[in-house]
């Protein structure tokens, strides 16, 4: 049956006679019980059978990434297939083949009159390693259009959901981020945060990143007070932190406070807010990676005037720290940042966890960050901030965890300037203590999940007597009042407090 | 205090423009009914209540009414894009210590303006 009834050349046809170089491959992959992909099976599918089909997502994450590394372009990524694009030479020489131009009838209204596509006889010779990885590889044939379109509908640009490559040492998620917290073993127990409420306040969280959706992650996002539209954020903060989460508790239930109003930034929600936001939610773990940075300074313009520390608490924020108090007594764990430089409260309170810097090279050499804070308070007497540490990477820029963002966000833009990624790719290399505190609070979501009846001070105790030691670098000195950045070394110490945290070590002691 | 990376000096906002304000409840108030009672009151002041929590209470009102209010100025400051050391600072407004307002004064411990904050 002709779908389309076209009985002269179309003007597509007039411009399809030469097969297009590059090529759209259609991937399948393995089941994880048996290693069958649907490509090998016997049995047609059916709509019923077909969920049985479904591959691990992340045997598919290393698989696109494999082809990603040969020269593979990922377009688009389903449950079970995903499209890439190559040049018809890359595809000969991966898979061990020789392709020949197959010709359509030119009256039918297709996408492309010709194509490159493996004849019968061809050699099939594709790399082991990669097939090892993955079902099949089809090239995709040109297909008829049922009608003629009036006008091209343009698609909103999508991010991949496989990072760009970079040339410097960095870490991935999900997978490196846990592996040096040491939770993959918590993980492998099957303890995932699973169940336990947590909810993060920040910029926004444009979860419909294809890396989020990739990972079946559980995210609601509601707005507080001022904030608007629930799927956006333009500032790409709390999307790409939000990463960090996931990586450590996959399972959690994730609840991102929204406080930017996109359209009228000085209506966006304050921190209270977003935390009187939070709070409805009944969350067990609040994770903010946002601060006030109380060194003295211009009253109007913030800027510092002296790297002084203030020895009292604004009458400003006082509501925010009894709040901040009054949710602690309730029971639930809240993290902040300890600040990159900065003074940071509510960091520096002595009822939050406050999370500070450790950096772990290529070689799995450990030091303290010289991005993140450490102080003692001039405030809270006796507060050393931080309490302990999670990764983060040191200066100029902290460019350290390849992050998911949204397409064109502000950090996309401005981190493109040294990170080596382009302004509209939808992926970021940073960190700052925001990635730290948003990793601790994921490793509390596991602990909270295999004991719900740990208090906020046992596991922060718990969290500080398994940290690992860090014996090595030193803090960010603007933190310091101006002096030397204060050093790690043997036993806790002002630079990162009891060290890194150890996700396993505290896991075997609840 | 430093409570956001300058690089805008505070400019005047328009008279309609809301600013936010943070109430703190007094110690015998932290509670339902004290809640309901500063949701009442601070509505006749033109306070609008925007949120609240176990111990505060959020709230905006327009700029004309603070400064009938508080008789003190305030300033705007607009939202900054990521930085060296930060991810970006919220937009908002900047104000003095400000005066808990008489007919609140029996349930409020402290009023303050909702500062800009930094993306850490």
């Amino acid at each position: 049956m002709k779908l389309v009834q076209a009985v002269h050349k179309t003007e597509r046809a007039k411009r399809t006679v030469k097969p297009s170089e590059e090529l759209t491959v259609a991937i399948t992959f393995r089941r994880p019980q048996d290693g069958v992909g649907p490509t090998k099976l016997a049995a047609r599918m059916s709509s019923a059978s077909v969920s049985a089909m479904r591959p691990d997502p992340l045997d598919m994450d290393k698989a696109l990434y494999e082809l990603h590394r040969r020269g593979f372009e990922v377009s688009e990524r389903g449950k079970l297939t995903a499209s890439v694009r190559c040049s018809r030479q890359l595809y000969e020489k991966v898979f061990g083949t020789k392709l020949k131009v197959f010709r359509i009838d030119q009256t039918q209204q297709m996408s492309s009159q010709a194509f490159y596509y493996p004849p019968a006889e061809a050699a099939w010779k594709p790399d082991e390693s990669l097939m090892s990885l993955i079902d099949d590889a089809y090239i995709q044939w040109p297909h008829i259009f049922m009608a003629t379109a009036k006008k091209p509908k343009t698609k909103a640009a999508q991010p991949s959901a496989i990072p760009p490559e970079v040339s410097y040492f960095h870490l991935q998620v999900p997978n490196d981020v846990p592996r040096l917290l040491n939770a993959t073993q918590v993980h492998a127990a099957g303890i995932t945060g699973k169940g336990v409420r947590v909810a993060m306040i920040d910029s926004g969280f444009g979860h419909s990143h294809p890396y989020f959706k990739a990972h079946n992650y559980n995210s609601t996002v509601v707005l507080a007070s001022g904030a608007s539209n629930n799927k956006t954020d333009a500032n790409g903060h709390g999307t790409g932190e939000s990463a960090n989460v996931f990586a450590l508790a996959p399972g959690a239930t994730f609840i991102g406070i929204k406080l930017d109003n996109d359209t009228n930034p000085q209506g966006s929600a304050s921190i209270l807010e977003g935390l009187q936001e939070a709070l409805k939610h009944k969350p067990q773990v609040i994770s903010v990676s946002l601060g006030y940075d109380l060194c003295e300074a211009d009253p109007v313009t913030g800027q510092r005037t002296s790297n002084k520390h203030l020895t009292a608490l604004p009458n400003g924020l006082k509501a925010l720290e009894a709040e901040l108090q009054a949710a602690v007594a309730s029971g639930i764990v809240i993290v902040f940042s300890a600040g990159n430089g900065h003074v940071s409260f509510p960091g520096m309170m002595p009822e939050v966890i406050s999370a500070g810097g450790a950096f772990i090279d290529s070689k799995g050499n450990m030091r303290a960050s010289d991005y993140a804070s450490a102080f003692a308070s001039q405030i809270y007497s006796g507060r050393k901030v931080p309490d302990f540490c999670g990764l983060v990477g040191l200066q100029p820029h902290a460019d350290y965890i390849m992050l998911p963002i949204p397409i064109g966000c502000e950090i996309d833009g401005d981190n493109s300037t040294h990170d080596e990624t382009t302004p509209t790719d939808g992926w970021g290399v940073f960190s700052g203590t925001s990635a730290a505190a948003p990793q601790l609070a994921g490793v509390c979501a596991l602990l909270l999940e295999k004991n719900p009846g740990l208090t906020p001070s046992d596991v922060k105790a718990v969290l500080k007597r398994t940290s690992k030691d860090v014996v090595k670098g030193a803090a960010n000195s603007a933190s310091n009042g101006g002096a030397a950045g204060l050093k790690a070394g043997p036993g806790e110490d002002g630079a990162t407090g009891a060290g890194l945290v150890d996700a396993f070590a505290a896991f075997q002691q609840v | 205090m430093r409570l956001f990376l300058g690089r805008s000096k505070g400019i005047s906002i328009s008279n309609t423009r809301t600013i936010k304000l943070q109430l703190l409840l007094k110690q015998p108030w932290r509670n339902p009914k004290g809640l309901d009672l500063l949701r009442k009151h601070a509505h006749a002041l033109g306070i609008t209540p925007t949120a609240e929590g176990l111990t505060t209470m959020s709230g905006e009102i327009t700029k004309d009414a603070f400064e009938t209010l508080f008789k003190t100025p305030v300033h705007e400051v607009d939202a900054q894009p990521p930085g060296d050391k930060d991810f970006g600072r919220s937009g908002g407004a900047v104000s003095g210590d400000l005066p808990v307002p008489e007919a609140l004064a029996e349930y409020v411990e402290s009023i303050a303006v909702a500062s800009p904050y930094l993306r850490l």
